[in-house]
């Protein structure tokens, strides 16, 4: 709208009204002269409607004894920050969320949101609608994908085969190694257990020669069959390869000694019963070595039946209240699980050819 | 990355989107916003969208209105987007009862030859009454209830541990029927008479052990409503 046209139609009077033009200050002109500022464009003047009297959260609260036993033991130990508890408005819930924000913040949060789109729940129930919870006293941090991951590896294949041929085999090893310590990583030994299976279902059937299969094979760097370095050799590397490879090594083995530095804790039979027969992880990344490969048609595929039955979490901590220590444990354990996220995303950075899977964040 | 707390029923709601109506007269659009937080002041929205026909189907599946078009069996008898009805023949099947004193315990894992049946699931409720004929029910036709103990008055199954499949579909009934029947029966529903049979509900089932075929419909209580009604009623009075 020029500046003129302004002048005789005015928009966004009304109070409510949705992306009303800014009001100018500006002095009255007279009725014949047109003032210079009314013949320019006119500024972005869009105003996007401010909630001021309209509460961003509602809270619902039935029993806070179980999050306060929990806090307690986050605040004894140092894990929940003072400051968080001003900020929650001295509600326990929103303390809690916060302190586990902090916590996945100070641990990496910044570097896994750049490539991984992930949900971390701490919650009483492994299933979320399920009737029955863990037992009395027994909560669970639980981590599972809201969307897989990419991670493409024939550019770095290709780039680390140049310093030694058994490098690529080295890398993969030690990054899926690494991350399925931890998360589920998909990649093409899934999609050749993919193809195995339909197989078998092919065979017994009429024509089964007839049924074409994804290529695995064909699409798999043949460097991935070597044996992969040990790490004696895999530090001379690090000191005396190319500026790219060596950075690229030097990551490697930061995102395998983080991987390490706890254990994931174990599938236990009470976990189990709350499951019941549910389907295997959803991915939290997929390793492909092209973007349209064999690999991401078999994850595709399997994807579409993924939900079928409830999927299992990708990782469960258990934090038993009754035990102060075995909480910090748990907290420390998610801390690595993310710190070795972190890690990941900064590999993948810096693995050529990975700039489109990159998650921005809007606003 | 999303985090969550979700401890017994306390939830934490954030304001996510919000979705604002303009009208002139009878004519009505809407628009969809995001809400922004940021860190220090009021949220605020976000640039809007129409509301499209498309966002209203993803609005409406996400409450269940939506169904997948499935070709039905014969022994489906209604379907609609919340509820599925069907009914079975009158055949034998392994029973499991809770071994809690020895008259169930002489009664558990035998096989019974059963009634007619009619099944109904509403949300993730299952309902059964039984029939007095071996054939596919009318509108009409009136029911019996179903001779089985964590059954209530209205039909309603209490499903406690029984590991039901996660599909509502005519497909998955079988799977349902099965789940019932692969499930202990423990106890009785609330006050409800299950059956006529001189010697009440053990009686009827210690009378049946080892028998495979003809249960005795004479010794169906009658449960006072029709299939319409039942259908319609969906365990509520």
């Amino acid at each position: 709208m020029s500046g003129t046209a302004n002048r005789v139609c005015v928009v966004g009077e009304g109070s409510g009204a949705m992306l009303a033009l800014a009001r100018r200050q500006a002095p009255l002109p007279t009725r014949r002269i047109v003032t210079a500022e009314q013949l320019m464009a006119p500024q972005c003047g869009v105003v996007l409607p401010c909630l001021d009297a309209v509460p961003g959260e509602e809270r619902f609260v039935a029993d806070d004894r179980e999050t306060i036993s929990l806090l307690e033991i986050l605040v004894d130990c140092g894990i929940a920050a003072v400051e968080d508890w001003e900020r929650s408005k001295k509600d326990p819930t929103k303390y809690l969320l916060l302190t586990l924000e902090r916590w996945i913040r100070d641990h990496g949060g910044a570097d896994i949101d750049r490539r991984f789109d992930l949900d971390i729940t701490l919650s009483d129930r492994l299933v979320d609608y399920a009737e029955e919870r863990g037992a009395e006293g027994m909560l669970y941090l639980i981590v599972d994908p809201n969307a897989a991951a990419f991670v493409l590896l024939s550019p770095v294949i290709e780039l680390l085969a140049e310093t030694h041929l058994r490098l690529p085999a080295t890398l993969f090893n030690i990054f899926a190694g690494s991350l399925n310590r931890w998360i589920r990583v998909y990649d093409y030994r899934d999609a050749e257990e993919r193809v195995e299976m339909l197989r078998e279902w092919y065979e017994g059937e009429e024509n089964a020669d007839q049924y074409e299969l994804p290529d695995i094979e064909g699409c798999t760097a043949k460097c991935l069959k070597e044996k992969p370095l040990s790490l004696r050799i895999l530090n001379e590397l690090s000191q005396n390869a190319n500026d790219e490879a060596k950075e690229m090594i030097k990551g490697l083995l930061e995102l395998r000694r983080i991987s390490k530095q706890s254990k994931r804790p174990e599938f236990t039979a009470e976990m189990g019963q709350q499951l019941m027969d549910g389907n295997p992880p959803l991915p939290c990344l997929l390793a492909a070595f092209s973007p349209g490969d064999a690999v991401v048609g078999c994850f595709d595929d399997e994807s579409q039946s993924a939900m079928e039955a409830t999927p299992d979490p990708n990782l469960i901590i258990p934090l038993n209240l009754a035990d102060p220590l075995r909480v910090r444990h748990g907290f420390r354990t998610l801390a690595v699980a993310c710190e070795t996220l972190a890690a990941a995303s900064r590999l993948i950075d810096l693995m050529p050819g990975n700039d489109e899977s990159v998650i921005t964040l809007e606003g | 990355m999303d985090i969550h707390v979700r401890i017994g029923d306390n939830r934490v709601f954030t304001l996510k989107q919000a979705v604002l109506l303009y009208e002139e007269g009878r004519r009505t659009f809407a628009t969809l916003h995001e809400v922004k937080h940021p860190p220090d002041g009021a949220p605020y929205l976000y640039a809007g969208q129409s509301v499209t026909t498309g966002f209203l189907e993803t609005l409406a599946a996400g409450l269940g209105a939506s169904m997948d078009a499935e070709v039905l069996p014969e022994h489906v008898l209604a379907r609609t987007p919340e509820l599925i009805a069907w009914w079975s023949r009158g055949q034998a099947r392994l029973v499991f009862f809770a071994e809690s004193n020895a008259e169930t315990r002489k009664l558990n894992g035998k096989m019974y030859p059963h009634p007619p049946l009619v099944f109904m699931i509403h949300g993730r409720e299952l309902f059964v009454r039984a029939l007095a004929e071996d054939c596919r029910p009318k509108a009409d036709t009136r029911l019996k209830s179903a001779p089985y103990w964590n059954t209530d008055s209205h039909g309603r199954v209490c499903l406690g541990s029984m590991r039901v499949p996660e599909e509502i579909s005519a497909s998955s009934s079988s799977g349902w029927e099965t789940a019932y029947f692969a499930s202990e029966f423990t106890h009785p529903s609330g006050a409800v008479r299950l059956t006529t049979h001189p010697k009440g509900f053990l009686g009827l089932w210690s009378s049946l052990v080892g028998k495979k075929r003809n249960f005795p419909v004479e010794f169906l209580a009658d449960c006072k409503e029709t299939v319409q009604e039942f259908l319609q009623r969906k365990g509520e009075r």
